[in-house]
């Protein structure tokens, strides 16, 4: 029967006063009573019999159905979702990580204190605002790339696709503070530089999902944590330090996302390994020929030296840090079942040894 | 008065916690364990090993280990009696740290605050939950301390 011509029946089934309530005949796990912990009732707790089986291969079921409900696949619309393998889509404490995402949430209107701002000098402010510029620029695409690959996801692993809605309210949250810093202490947005644009384009791009998160998560959001975590030798203020200690948390938890997962795949599916070495040969490339323009790094020149008089001095530290980022990104690499040193393209790799 | 380092000393910190828990209600839930090594500045001095456990918004448990073992941890932070004291005097003395003596900026260079971690991806919780240890040092301001020489 057609979709209208059973709806048309019920209708008329309606009309002459009666009920179907066959829905009530459920082929699913009925009785379920999944009992709340302490900090109420996680997606983890209700992870239970049926419900929390997680399936390796989701590939006959590309609707909007969730996980454990009745259905019949083959008569449910096909939403072509691209993801539907659990070595691909899914990760040991997804749902965990999930639930602190939301309970971490902050808000860049009440948390920062704004009101204690007071004016910088004219090239620190400069420095500031280009660096909040180009963090607002990276924080678009940060949100925009799990935007796009959300759609992709396979409903039964519905917590992934939770927490990478989680990401992308994070990201925009970041987007905004740097605007807000950008414009609310005499200075202006400050310039775009193609480089900096080509770089990201080269993420929002990609079209293979572990290449994404090797990409994105894995080598970008490492090094925005590294930049964040400095942010605490840059910050001129308490607004500046408190932006950046809680963009810090928020990035550590997407960097434990991409790299739970990459980890899964590699753990499930050696073979795909050759793929993100792939992906991170060109992250590293990219770095290398478009990384360094002046209006990426003077900016840290400035504000690590204490001005523009002092950007020699800001030179040595943004150098310590440089190396920093490479030391995390081989650790966690090597963490993750990669073993990239010797394949790595950045010079500060060489002088590195894995803790 | 509370001896740094000393088992009491840190069950006053989770004290203060566990009874001023919305501050860390607004950081939202931590759940991680986690050690505080204190190393010897001078040879006589000896080594100290605390072990936490948070969970939710509150500190479930402090103990004092053997600095032998090797307890389960997802991390440990490390640095010398000297190092800690100095943080702790200057959180007390400025009503919460100065730049210089953020547990962040201690740790971003590994130095004076190494955090040792047996796997790089449970070392990053560090900064995960890095506001909330933050908060959790904070405590020592209204625990008066003296310092073991």
């Amino acid at each position: 029967m057609a979709y209208s011509e059973r709806s048309q029946a019920y209708r008329e089934k309606l009309q002459n006063g009666e009920y179907d309530l066959g829905w009530m005949e459920v082929d699913s796990e009925w009785g379920v009573r999944a009992t709340p912990g302490k900090r109420g009732l996680t997606l983890e707790d209700i992870n239970v019999g049926s419900y929390g089986v997680i399936p390796k291969d989701a590939s006959d079921s590309l609707s909007f159905a969730p996980r454990g409900a009745d259905f019949d696949p083959a008569e449910l619309p096909d939403m072509g979702y691209e993801l539907n393998t659990d070595a691909e889509a899914w990760a040991q404490n997804m749902g965990g990580l999930y639930e602190e995402a939301v309970a971490r949430q902050w808000s860049s209107t009440r948390d920062i204190p704004w009101h204690t701002l007071e004016p910088l000098s004219k090239d620190m402010e400069h420095a500031m605002s280009q660096l909040c510029t180009f963090l607002t620029e990276v924080e678009f695409v940060a949100g925009d790339v799990p935007g796009w690959w959300l759609s992709k996801v396979n409903n039964a692993y519905h917590e992934t696709k939770l927490f990478m809605a989680t990401q992308i309210m994070d990201e925009a949250r970041h987007l905004e503070v740097f605007r807000k810093r950008a414009l609310a202490n005499g200075g202006g947005l400050g310039k775009c530089p193609p480089e900096v644009e080509e770089g990201l384009k080269y993420i929002h791009d990609l079209r293979s999902f572990p290449q994404m998160l090797a990409r994105m998560n894995l080598f970008g959001e490492g090094r925005v944590l590294t930049l964040f975590r400095l942010g605490e030798l840059i910050a001129q203020n308490e607004v500046e330090k408190t932006i950046f200690r809680l963009c810090a948390q928020d990035e550590s938890r997407h960097l434990a996302f991409g790299c739970l997962q990459l980890r899964y795949l590699i753990q499930e599916d050696p073979d795909r390994i050759e793929e993100i070495q792939e992906a991170l040969d060109v992250a590293e490339q990219r770095t290398m020929e478009l990384g360094a323009t002046p209006e990426q790094v003077e900016p840290f020149l400035i504000l690590l030296g204490g001005g523009v008089d002092h950007m020699d001095k800001g030179k040595e530290k943004f150098a310590f840090i440089r190396k920093k980022m490479v030391q995390e990104y081989l650790q966690r690499c090597h963490s993750i079942g990669i073993d990239r040193q010797d394949r790595c393209l950045l010079k500060e790799a060489q002088d590195i040894t894995l803790l | 008065m509370f001896t740094f380092p000393s088992l009491e000393w840190f069950q006053e910190l989770a004290r203060l916690m566990n009874e001023n828990d919305v501050p860390y209600r607004r950081l939202g839930y931590a759940d991680v364990r986690w050690a505080v090594e204190v190393q010897p500045s001078e040879p006589h001095q000896s080594t100290h090993l605390f072990v936490f456990l948070f969970e939710e918004y509150g500190c479930k448990s402090v103990e004092a280990c053997d600095p032998d073992a090797q307890p389960e941890v997802d991390f440990v932070m490390r640095a010398t009696l000297g190092t800690w004291e100095e943080m702790i005097r200057n959180i007390q003395e400025n009503k919460g740290p100065d730049l210089q003596h953020t547990l962040n900026y201690l740790t971003l260079p590994d130095d004076p605050i190494y955090i040792d971690a047996p796997d790089f991806l449970s070392r990053d919780m560090f900064a995960r939950y890095g506001q909330t240890f933050q908060l959790f040092f904070n405590g020592a301001i209204q625990i008066p301390t003296t310092f073991s020489s």
